[in-house]
C-alpha cells in the first residue's frame, strides 16, 4: 500500500486533534512537538500509539527516537507502508 | 573509614539495583509508586517494564544505564544516581526519550490508563532546561544510608561534567515538595529552590508522593 503524503498528514492531523483536543497546528513539515501546545511526553506516548493503530504499523524503538518533526514522521510512515520486495 | 570502595558507572549487570533506585525514587518514602500508578500498572509489572526499558540501552534520559553512577560498598552496590545532560544528543528531550520507552514497553492498555490519569498527572511535571545536568533518581540502599554516598555520588556527576564543550553552567534537580531529607541534602550541595509546581487535582495525592514538586538549580563553574 502506497500513501500521498498529503493524506498522511491528514490522517496525523486526526490523531493529534483527538489527543490534543485542539486543531491549532500547522502540519509543515518542520514542526516538531514543542510547537504544538499540549504536545508533551504524556500526550505524545498516546500520539504515537493512536499514529501505529491509525496506518496499522509498529515503529521501532531506534526510528521513533531519531524523529525530529512531522516530516521524519511522515517519511518514516510512508517507508512503513511501501510493502516488501519479493 | 567513610568511603565508598568505588564510584563507578552503570552497567547491564547493574539494572536489577537501577530498578530498586527507580522504585524507591518514585515512591519518594511513600506506598505510592506514581509511574505505575499513572499507567494502571502493579508494581511488579512496572518492574518487569523498567528492566525491559534498561535494556533497550536508550542514551541520555532517567532510564538510561548510561546515566547512572553507582557506589559500591562492600563489593556490592550500595547506592545509585542519574545524571546527564538534557538535549545533548540532538535536539529530542529526554522526556521524549522516556516516553517512547514507555510507549514502546507498555501493553496498549496503559496507554488508555493514561488517558484516564492525565489530567491528575500533568500539574506536576517539570519541563528540563536544554543543555542543563539533570540529577534524578537519588538512591541510597537503606543499609548503607548515612555514609553520604548521595552526595558522593552527585559530587561525581558534578565533576564529570566539568570542561564539557559547550559548556555546562547549570545543575537541576526535582523533588517531592514534602521530601524535606532529599531537599536539604541538594541545599548542602549548593542547589536552591528555583520552582514549584502544584497540581490541585483531586486524585494526584493518590496516584503520586505528593501534589507538588520543587525544581531546584545550582550554577556549575
Amino acid at each position: 500500500m502506497t500513501m500521498r503524503p498529503e493524506e498522511i498528514k491528514d490522517r496525523i492531523r486526526t490523531v493529534l486533534t483527538a489527543v490534543l483536543g485542539h486543531t491549532n497546528f500547522s502540519m509543515e513539515d518542520g514542526m516538531t512537538a514543542a510547537d504544538v501546545k499540549g504536545w508533551d511526553s504524556l500526550t505524545h506516548m498516546q500520539i504515537i500509539t493512536r499514529v501505529e493503530k491509525e496506518f496499522a504499523v509498529r515503529f521501532k524503538l531506534k526510528e521513533i527516537n531519531k524523529l525530529k518533526n512531522m516530516g521524519s514522521l511522515v517519511e518514516l510512515i510512508t517507508s512503513k507502508l511501501i510493502p516488501d520486495q519479493p | 573509614m567513610n568511603n565508598p570502595d568505588t564510584i563507578r558507572k552503570a552497567t547491564g549487570e547493574d539494572i536489577p539495583f537501577l530498578v530498586e533506585a527507580v522504585v524507591s525514587a518514585e515512591k519518594s518514602g511513600t506506598p505510592r509508586f506514581g509511574l505505575a500508578n499513572t499507567f494502571g500498572l502493579s508494581e511488579a509489572e512496572m518492574r518487569g517494564a523498567l528492566t525491559s526499558m534498561f535494556k533497550e540501552e536508550v542514551d541520555h534520559c532517567e532510564i538510561s544505564v548510561s546515566s547512572f553512577l553507582i557506589a559500591e560498598w562492600g563489593g556490592v552496590p550500595a547506592a545509585a544516581v542519574a545524571g546527564w545532560v538534557e538535549g545533548a544528543d540532538g535536539e529530542v528531550p529526554s522526556a521524549l526519550l522516556k516516553a517512547n520507552l514507555l510507549g514502546y514497553t507498555l501493553p496498549g492498555s496503559s496507554m488508555l490508563e493514561l488517558a484516564r490519569r492525565a489530567s491528575a498527572i500533568e500539574g506536576v511535571r517539570i519541563e528540563r532546561m536544554r543543555g542543563a545536568l539533570q540529577i534524578e533518581y537519588v538512591h541510597v540502599d537503606e543499609r548503607f544510608r548515612g555514609r553520604r554516598l548521595g552526595i558522593r555520588l552527585i559530587e561525581a556527576h558534578l565533576v564529570a561534567i566539568l570542561g564539557s564543550v559547550p559548556p555546562v553552567t547549570r545543575a537541576q534537580v526535582q523533588a517531592f515538595a514534602d521530601n524535606r531529607a532529599a531537599i536539604s541534602l541538594y541545599e548542602k550541595l549548593g542547589f536552591a529552590v528555583v520552582g514549584t509546581c502544584t497540581s490541585d487535582h483531586p486524585d494526584t495525592s493518590s496516584l503520586l508522593p505528593h501534589h507538588s514538586k520543587v525544581l531546584m538549580e545550582r550554577p556549575l563553574p
